[in-house]
């Protein structure tokens, strides 16, 4: 097997990653420096984005028969840099107090991320499969890595398990699959289907919803959800805001890759599992977040009624597969953004916190009088999630609602109303109380410094924030730049 | 030109006195008074300089004042801008609204002031942005943006303790507002795709919008998702659940912003919009607004006579007030459209000058229950008197502006539906009754409590002053009214008929 010239460079971010893991990795076993591989790894990620560039002149383009890298694709890596990239600025002020060893983490993301690089880039079961895995693995550890506290490694341990067993799942299925199609190659999947019997028909599709199962699964999706809210609150905040980010936009970007391949395999008891599925987890997600008091829980609540909102876009990547593209680039930016602001500012205000036990949502009353430009960021950001104009949020879930009315999805109309209405309930909630009167008890916790601002995470939160407004308020330039790379 | 400093002067200056706080404790008021007049002054400008074309009888598709900026080309979405003689009235109105709503709040709020101008200017904002936005994207921008400083407006600064109470009412307030926006949104994209599906042009302008070659059951889909957006703001009786206890949390000056100004938005729309886009399924379902319109009317009337506590009363009759606009915009007449013009306005005299009193009564009894109330005639100077007076107003007694509006409204009807007429004539008795009752328990009979005479401060009297004289002008000249909105109105009402000729034939 031969690679030219192009093909390297299409493979560029990948490349300069795994070149970034291997010298972290050494210099770790030379000499610890925490300040040189912080550093040194946000160059890597800075420099692997900063290399998108020239791929763009040479896609589309086939590395092998395991990657296939579209433009569309170089818009979900940028995603993934960029959440990785806020996830070791946000560590960095962490992992400053952390007694053990700070310098792995860096390698654990820098590892995931590249996983979830070239799990964006595959076009084939193979790839798929290990690049889930290897998205999924430095996740156990950055999880349990703050192992000295409560719940971190019973998080930990629930997702190995479970991990696992998805993982079993996603095995089996794509060897169904493998039996009828006799190839694991996307693409020959694709034109296999269209001439199968009944009977084979079956096996394929049970094949078919064990992959689904499998992806629903990373993806937090309803009866596979249950995992999420422990490990929400178990995982410091600076690794949730990379493992909310990255691993769930690069399973959707290829969920939609591979549902889009086997769109012609129409069936209708798929279908009605996917309505089943989108629903409860729209509904169940509001529903439960209304009950949460701990901050953490609360948005792994919320992460699944997000995501629920995004499988809409899987019923018509069938009829409409373009705008399906594009509206789900609009949501993951505004999901990627929205997440980097909310938990850079609970990573920001948990670090500052001397008991560290900031989690629950009381523990936030009153921060808008101590703290007016962080609780107006954080404001922003919850008025996005909850998509109230002028912000990012709100074009997202226009981008949806135009999809659902286009199409007379009457049930799954009525599902997302009732749920965005749930959802603000619970936005609300928090949103209400940043404004009350500080709780005295709380006023001697919180105490960020004034210049938080001028701190690296701080600026990227807000950068972030400013980006959710100014992208809601003119999104012309976002929508542009995503048409571009369809 | 002069049309986009309208949105931007409030907004701006809500800003301004948010940080304007830090320099000094009163300069936020300072900085909203001077927003709001500012963009008063501006209307006036343009209300001059486009006169003419206020008064022009001839019937054009440009509107008289129009600004578009492309926005989102994606979807054909527009800022656009424009001004007519319909929307100039209803935004003086609500500037004029909202400086008495300052002065109300002038010495009220004593915490962060800055956060409550900013919120204040904000609703502002929204509000004159939903008078003169026509594109339908944009409109429904504004409705949303208004809810939340409005939600604001009610959880932080209400006068009242009972802090779970206020949450839950404030609660009730955003989450009826936020349905009602959803729905809204909904109909609006089906209205728009399905104008796409027929003419291949996907574009949320106003005007285009108006010649519509879409399907029946999808209008009639859409323009019930309209009726149900504008129905739950107004509101009308199934949906009127989150009025009264709102109006009983908020205080006196949101409450004015509340009734006077926010609700007057959704009959607005209702005029503007349900009545152009859908003139066939309009038509076929106004009897069954009219419906709930007489609901509305004795519903609420006699809801308010059993109430004890002041402010829900008002919230009440205020309802009672929405059915009588209901059946007047529903009633396919042009007089009953004009007297609803009319009556939208004076309606938010009324209520917004109740209201102020009712605070000023609040504010030194702390109680708004009428029974621990009593006999105050004698004991306080101006109140009563205004009371008297504007209760009177309230249930239309000539010379004030609520009567030519039930008038205009009740003969326009009595062409079209003598019987629906005789029967919203009734809910003035009932009206009657409840003003009266006010009036009876609380300035007649025995005094309850002992207290000290006292007066009312000059400024508060000059408010109530500027407002029964803005009731009266109404009362005495409302020709005026009518003849700047004649034009638009007169074009509804005949764009509405037509609409109905051309299916017929």
């Amino acid at each position: 097997m031969t690679i030219n010239l192009q093909q390297l460079t299409a493979l560029l971010p990948v490349l300069i990653t795994m070149f970034t893991a291997v010298t972290v990795m050494l210099s770790i076993s030379y000499n610890r420096n925490h300040f040189f591989i912080a550093v040194f790894s946000i160059l890597g990620f800075i420099s692997a984005f900063c290399s998108l560039y020239f791929l763009i002149a040479i896609v589309p383009i086939d590395v092998t028969c395991l990657f296939h890298i579209d433009s569309y694709s170089i818009l979900y890596i940028g995603m993934v840099i960029i959440s990785s990239f806020c996830a070791c600025i946000f560590a960095y002020s962490w992992l400053l107090k952390y007694p053990f060893n700070k310098e792995e983490f860096y390698l654990l993301i820098i590892i995931s991320s590249l996983g979830a690089m070239s799990l964006i880039i595959s076009n084939h079961m193979a790839s798929l499969f290990i690049n889930i895995e290897l998205i999924s693995l430095p996740i156990f550890g950055l999880i349990a890595y703050s192992s000295y506290q409560k719940y971190s490694l019973e998080a930990s341990f629930k997702y190995i398990i479970l991990s696992g067993v998805s993982s079993c799942f996603l095995l089996l299925g794509i060897a169904w699959i493998y039996s009828i199609s006799g190839s694991l190659d996307f693409l020959s999947m694709h034109q296999v289907f269209e001439s199968i019997s009944k009977n084979e028909k079956l096996v394929v599709l049970f094949g078919t919803s064990m992959i689904f199962f499998a992806l629903f699964f990373k993806l937090s999706i309803i009866p596979f959800h249950l995992w999420t809210p422990d490990i929400y609150q178990g995982s410091p905040t600076s690794v949730l805001s990379f493992f909310s980010t990255t691993s769930k936009i690069a399973i959707f970007s290829v969920l939609l890759h591979f549902f889009s391949n086997i769109s012609n395999l129409d069936n209708k008891t798929l279908y009605f599992i996917l309505l089943l599925i989108t629903i409860c987890s729209i509904l169940v997600g509001n529903l439960m977040a209304l009950l949460q008091q701990n901050i953490k829980r609360f948005f792994g609540y919320t992460s699944i009624s997000q995501l629920g909102y995004l499988l809409i876009i899987l019923f018509i990547s069938k009829k409409n597969y373009l705008f399906s593209l594009e509206a789900s680039a609009i949501y993951l930016c505004n999901y990627l953004f929205s997440n980097i602001a909310c938990f850079g500012i609970i990573n920001l205000i948990s670090n500052s916190n001397k008991k560290n036990n900031c989690d629950l949502i009381s523990s936030y009353q009153g921060l808008f009088w101590s703290q007016p430009l962080l609780s107006s960021i954080f404001t922003l950001v919850l008025l996005s999630f909850a998509g109230i104009p002028i912000t990012l949020g709100f074009i997202a879930k226009f981008y949806i609602l135009s999809i659902i009315i286009k199409e007379h999805l009457l049930i799954i109309g009525f599902s997302f109303i009732i749920g965005t209405i749930l959802g603000l309930y619970c936005y609300l909630r928090i949103i209400l109380n940043l404004y009350l009167n500080p709780a005295t008890s709380c006023k001697r916790d919180l105490n960020v410094s004034k210049d938080w601002c001028h701190s690296p995470s701080g600026i990227v939160i807000c950068i972030s924030g400013i980006i959710i407004l100014i992208l809601g308020i003119h999104p012309n330039s976002l929508i542009n730049l995503v048409k571009l790379t369809i | 030109m002069l049309l986009s400093l309208l949105i931007i002067i409030p907004f701006f200056s809500s800003f301004f006195s948010f940080f304007s706080y830090r320099l000094h404790k009163n300069l936020p008021r300072w900085i909203a008074l001077l927003g709001i007049i500012l963009t008063f002054l501006f209307l006036i400008q343009i209300f001059f300089q486009e006169k003419a074309h206020f008064f022009q009888t001839k019937y054009s598709p440009n509107w008289d004042c129009q600004l578009i900026v492309p926005w989102i080309s994606r979807f054909g979405i527009e800022f656009n801008i424009a001004i007519d003689g319909f929307s100039i009235v209803m935004l003086i109105f609500s500037s004029l609204l909202s400086i008495i709503a300052v002065f109300c709040s002038w010495n009220e709020i004593k915490k962060n002031e800055g956060f409550f101008y900013f919120n204040f200017m904000l609703v502002f904002t929204g509000i004159i942005g939903i008078f003169i936005s026509f594109d339908l994207f944009l409109f429904f921008c504004f409705w949303e943006i208004m809810l939340l400083p409005m939600y604001f407006l009610i959880v932080l600064w209400s006068d009242k303790d009972e802090k779970n109470k206020n949450f839950l009412a404030a609660n009730k307030f955003f989450l009826y507002g936020q349905t009602s926006g959803l729905i809204l949104l909904s109909s609006i994209l089906l209205l728009v795709f399905s104008y796409y599906e027929s003419t291949n042009i996907l574009t949320f302008n106003y005007n285009l919008l108006l010649d519509k070659p879409i399907n029946r059951y999808i209008e009639y889909i859409v323009m019930i998702g309209f009726f149900l957006a504008f129905a739950i703001k107004m509101p009308i009786v199934p949906f009127h659940g989150w009025l009264p206890d709102v109006h009983s949390q908020s205080i006196s000056c949101g409450a004015v912003e509340i009734i006077g100004v926010l609700l007057k938005t959704a009959p607005y729309a209702l005029l503007r919009y349900n009545l152009v886009l859908f003139p066939y399924s309009t038509e076929k379902f106004s009897l069954i607004a009219i419906f709930l319109g007489l609901l509305s009317i004795f519903y609420g009337s006699w809801l308010a006579f059993s109430q004890k506590n002041i402010k829900r009363l008002i919230a009440y009759s205020s309802i009672s007030h929405m059915g009588l606009i209901l059946i007047g915009i529903y009633s396919n007449n042009e007089i009953a459209l004009q007297g609803v013009v009319v009556q939208i306005l004076s309606n938010s005299l009324t209520t917004a000058a109740l209201c102020i009193l009712s605070g000023q009564l609040y504010k030194r009894f702390k109680t708004q229950n009428m029974n621990e109330m009593g006999g105050l005639w004698s004991r306080i100077y101006w109140i009563p008197g205004f009371s008297l007076f504007f209760s009177l107003a309230n249930l239309g007694i000539p010379g004030t502006g609520n009567f030519i509006g039930e008038f205009l409204i009740l003969s326009g009807l009595f062409q079209v539906l003598p019987f629906a007429s005789i029967l919203a004539t009734m809910g003035i008795v009932f009206s009657s009754i409840y003003s009266l009752n006010i009036i009876q328990n609380i300035f007649y009979g025995p005094y309850k409590k002992n207290f000290s005479i006292f007066f009312v401060k000059k400024q508060e009297l000059c408010i109530i002053i500027a407002l029964i004289f803005m009731l009266v002008f109404l009362g005495l000249n409302p020709q005026k009214i009518i003849d700047i909105s004649y034009n638009p109105i007169h074009n509804i009402q005949k764009e509405f008929n037509n609409s109905i000729l051309k299916i017929r034939l």
